[in-house]
């Protein structure tokens, strides 16, 4: 191949979810995604700074339950070093024999994150029909996150069996790919549980 | 070859059955869980069955359809850790075979996708058509007839809910997924299943949002504002089901184009070099990828109101209407302009056709598309001038309402500096750029009044509204979409219309779309509110002339349909190949496009609008120039 297109592909490179695409839409993705959670974010500050009807967060409504809470962060956040870890591994030129502990690892992270915020959700213990738009927003909130973590989720799966039965090793774009949003999620989440634990 | 894709084929070619046999079961079986494990909701209306059962009957049918299409193969594959479909299974895939029935299957070519997507949206634009026919019938007498209060608001709902989910894709739907790929050289899309999800996600949006008759209608009219949203009966669900699935089609099929247009242009393409249609569909994906999540939350939340009973749009549990239309505005101004910049760039694209000069001002044209892109996302208010929005915002979103009408501004004149001492060819598809550039004139011009405070106040949810945003998506969007059909045909299906026939067909169209629309103008500043049945008898004169329009309208639209039936699916009357004598790289490629379009990427030279000097714009020898090592 000795010509580069203008696009950074060459006039061959035809192959759907060839990397550089995969990386780039997955960007798109999460920017489109930010527009959703800023919504969120919106509703959250907006239904708080007017307390309609002294209905944004009635005296009774407690928060989340802070330890389970921060344990539904820490499996994301190993999530991220793991996946740090295997697009480190994979991107570097040697073949790591680590890589499938790695993902095997993340997957197991992944699990556990969406184990432990269903049971976490399953605590809030909201009649949502009286318990004030606080806890609406944070139950919808932390649905949309668990919602958008079993997505990555099934994602992930899907490489990591791709990888390991050696049907479809796994690529630097997409190893890229995945690390980013897991991490955007991740940050997110943290960022949620900021507000909903002390912007009460 | 294994037997297993065998199978699976086999089962891909009855896709379209099967997919109706899975809509069926999914709503089975949601709606029995919705029913029974998660209960009745608040809302009263018990005898139908309950919100959740409905919703979760909605969504698992939505989703039957899709495996029965045979979408979750793939995905389920993947998860299971099998094989890449091989390079046979993608051609297998993308239609390699012919024939007339990969039109009614999951296929991945784009150009079977565009054309699926032009019979769908004239098919839904039909119907939606007849609910204008019956609203134009009812209101010929200032009392009710033919409908009654409740029926009547449903029948407002139904057709304009229908024609904004259709308007939504109407030009990027055929033309964009046509057209992108093969103006800017590549033999795909980036993401080709997507780009037949974006397509499948309509017919469910479409007949679930019908299916509301059956459930007792819904009364907010296309924007589903609250607290009526809450109070309504259950069918409420299917708008919010429809809407839900069409955001997501919005969505998708921006995150596709912008990753297609941004990643797989072909060589010697750089953006600058991009024909303006694709410019367009590039601005409008931006546009879509980035607002519909924003209707998206809105409906999650309306949906969590009617299911878990929370309290988001209701001031006593701590909510208010004002978040639903923000959020709900937030995405609504920009699809507004969904529906017009592709449009536009059609226009722009078509015109140096006819003029046989090179497009003017080419760089402000997409300066101008860019610009009113941007600041679509900061009008929104001008919605909510009326209704509650803090006054001392007012002037900002009065002034960002008024700027757009800058780079339209610049748009109109791209257009005149190209149509300066053009010899221009009054073909048909030319008499509807001229219609467009005249109707988006009046539209423009009532926006004007609109996004002005004051006037706003006395126009605001009246006729007047209605017949500016009437002008701008049809006079505009549909006109454009009628000029590209009678353009475009002669490339997507080899055959063509009588362009003279279409000439009369032309005329009637033209004049009674203005006379209803013009007559409407007039009662909306004599008064009369939107979405009511009834009105002061001194207005009947006008709306009678409003409704004889219509109904004429209509009769022409039909004219247009009959029109393309007869010729290009009955008699099949075989076009020339490039008729128009257009540069374009589109016309270059034989007809029908080949499978995979090219059989080698094409090398882009220049833009294709180089009229005066007649070079073409890419080079499609064997060989590539200065690539031949790849
Ligand atoms: C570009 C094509 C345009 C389209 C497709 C369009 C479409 C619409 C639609 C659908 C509505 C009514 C929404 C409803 O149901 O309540 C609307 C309202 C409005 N439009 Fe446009 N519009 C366009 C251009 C403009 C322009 C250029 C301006 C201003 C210069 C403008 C200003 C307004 C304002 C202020 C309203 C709110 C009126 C009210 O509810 O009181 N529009 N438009
Ligand atoms: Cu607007």
């Amino acid at each position: 191949m000795s010509d580069v297109s203008p696009t950074g592909l060459t006039a061959i490179d035809e192959v759907e979810g060839g990397g550089h695409t995969l990386v780039f839409s997955s960007r798109v993705a999460m920017a489109a995604n930010t527009t959703l959670q800023l919504s969120l974010l919106f509703a959250f500050l907006y239904l708080r700074a007017n307390n309609f009807g002294g209905m944004w967060h009635p005296s009774g409504i407690g928060t989340p339950p802070q330890v389970l809470a921060l344990i539904s962060l820490a499996f994301p956040v190993i999530g991220v070093l793991a996946l740090w870890a295997v697009w480190n591994a994979v991107s570097g030129s040697r073949e790591s024999s680590a890589v499938n502990g790695l993902l095997w690892l993340a997957l197991l992270a992944a699990v556990l994150t969406g184990a432990v915020r269903i049971l976490l959700m399953y605590q809030f213990n909201w009649e949502l029909d009286s318990a004030g738009t606080y806890a609406d927003i944070s139950t919808l909130w932390y649905a949309v996150l668990l919602g958008e973590f079993i997505g990555v989720g099934l994602w992930l799966l899907s490489l990591v069996m791709g990888h390991v039965r050696g049907t479809d090793r796994l690529s630097p774009a997409h190893a890229r790919a995945i690390l980013e949003q897991w991490t955007y999620i991740t940050g997110v989440s943290i960022a949620v549980y900021l507000l909903v634990q002390y912007a009460t | 070859m294994s037997t297993r894709p065998t199978l699976a084929r086999r089962l891909n070619e009855w896709g379209l059955l099967l997919g109706v046999i899975g809509a069926v079961i999914g709503f089975i079986i949601g709606f029995a869980i919705g029913t029974i494990a998660i209960g009745n909701s608040f809302n009263t209306d018990h005898s139908l069955g309950s919100d959740p059962g409905i919703l979760l009957g909605y969504a698992l049918s939505a989703l039957g359809f899709l495996a029965g299409l045979g979408f979750l193969n793939y995905p389920i594959g993947r998860l299971l850790g099998a094989k890449r479909p091989s390079e046979e299974d993608n051609a297998y895939m993308h239609g390699e075979a012919g024939g007339l029935r990969r039109y009614f299957r999951m296929t991945t070519d784009h150009k079977v996708i565009g054309l699926q997507y032009l019979v769908m949206i004239l098919a839904f634009l039909f119907i939606g058509g007849l609910g204008a026919m019956f609203i134009r019938t009812e209101l010929l007498t200032p009392s009710p007839t033919i409908a009654n209060a409740q029926s009547y608001l449903t029948l407002v709902g139904l057709h304009s809910t229908l024609m904004i989910f259709m308007a939504s894709a109407a030009i990027i739907g055929p033309f964009g997924n046509y057209f992108v790929p093969i103006m800017i050289g590549t033999r795909n899309m980036a993401f080709p299943r997507l780009e037949a999800l974006t397509f499948w996600l309509l017919p469910p949006a479409g007949l679930i949002l019908l299916s509301t008759v059956f459930l007792g209608g819904f009364t907010t009219g296309w924007t589903g504002y609250a607290p009526l949203a809450d109070q309504n009966v259950l069918g409420m669900d299917a708008y919010l089901m429809g809407f839900a699935l069409i955001g997501l089609s919005i969505g998708l099929s921006g995150l596709n184009m912008i990753a297609t247009i941004l990643t797989k242009r072909a060589p010697g393409m750089p953006l600058s070099r991009m024909p303006i249609f694709v410019w367009s569909v590039l601005v409008t994906s931006f546009l879509g990828a980035l607002a519909s999540p924003a209707l998206i939350a809105a409906v999650l939340m309306e949906m969590f109101s009617r299911t878990y009973q929370t309290t988001f749009f209701v001031p006593a549990g701590g909510g208010s209407p004002y978040l639903w239309e923000n959020l709900f505005w937030f995405f609504g101004h920009p699809e507004v302009y969904i529906f017009v910049i592709p449009a536009f760039g059609l226009i722009m694209e078509m015109l140096p056709v006819f003029t046989r000069k090179p497009l003017w001002g080419y760089r402000v044209g997409v300066g101008g598309m860019v610009g009113v892109g941007v600041l679509s996302f900061v009008v929104w208010q001008h919605h909510l001038f009326v209704s509650g929005l803090a006054p001392s915002l007012r002037p900002f979103y009065m002034f960002s309402t008024e700027m757009i009408s800058v780079p339209t501004g610049i748009i109109y004149l791209v257009s005149l500096g190209t149509l300066w001492r053009a010899r221009t060819r009054f073909s048909t598809p030319m008499l509807f750029i001229f219609a467009f550039f005249f109707n988006f004139l009046i539209g423009g011009f009532t926006g004007v009044f609109l996004s002005d405070v004051p006037s706003d106040f006395s126009l605001h949810a009246s006729y007047f509204v209605q017949a500016h945003f009437h002008y701008t998506i049809m006079g505009a969007e549909v006109f454009a979409l009628m000029g590209a059909i009678v353009y475009y045909l002669p490339k997507m299906t080899g055959r063509t219309m009588d362009i003279k026939l279409l000439r009369y067909q032309f005329w009637a169209v033209f004049l009674t779309f203005n006379g209803t629309f013009l007559s409407l103008i007039a009662v909306g500043i004599l008064g009369m509110p939107r979405r009511v049945i009834s009105y002061a008898a001194y207005l009947q004169p006008l709306n009678d002339s409003a409704s004889i329009f219509a109904l004429a309208l209509g009769l022409s639209m039909a004219l247009f349909l009959g029109i393309l039936i007869w010729e290009v699916v009955i008699k099949q009357r075989v076009a020339a190949a490039n008729p128009w004598e257009s540069l374009g790289v589109e016309w270059q490629v034989p007809t029908p496009v080949p499978t995979f379009n090219f059989d080698r990427v094409p090398v882009s030279w220049s833009l294709p609008y180089d009229y005066d000097t007649g070079k073409p714009a890419a080079d499609f020898g064997p060989v590539a120039p200065a690539l031949t090592g790849a």
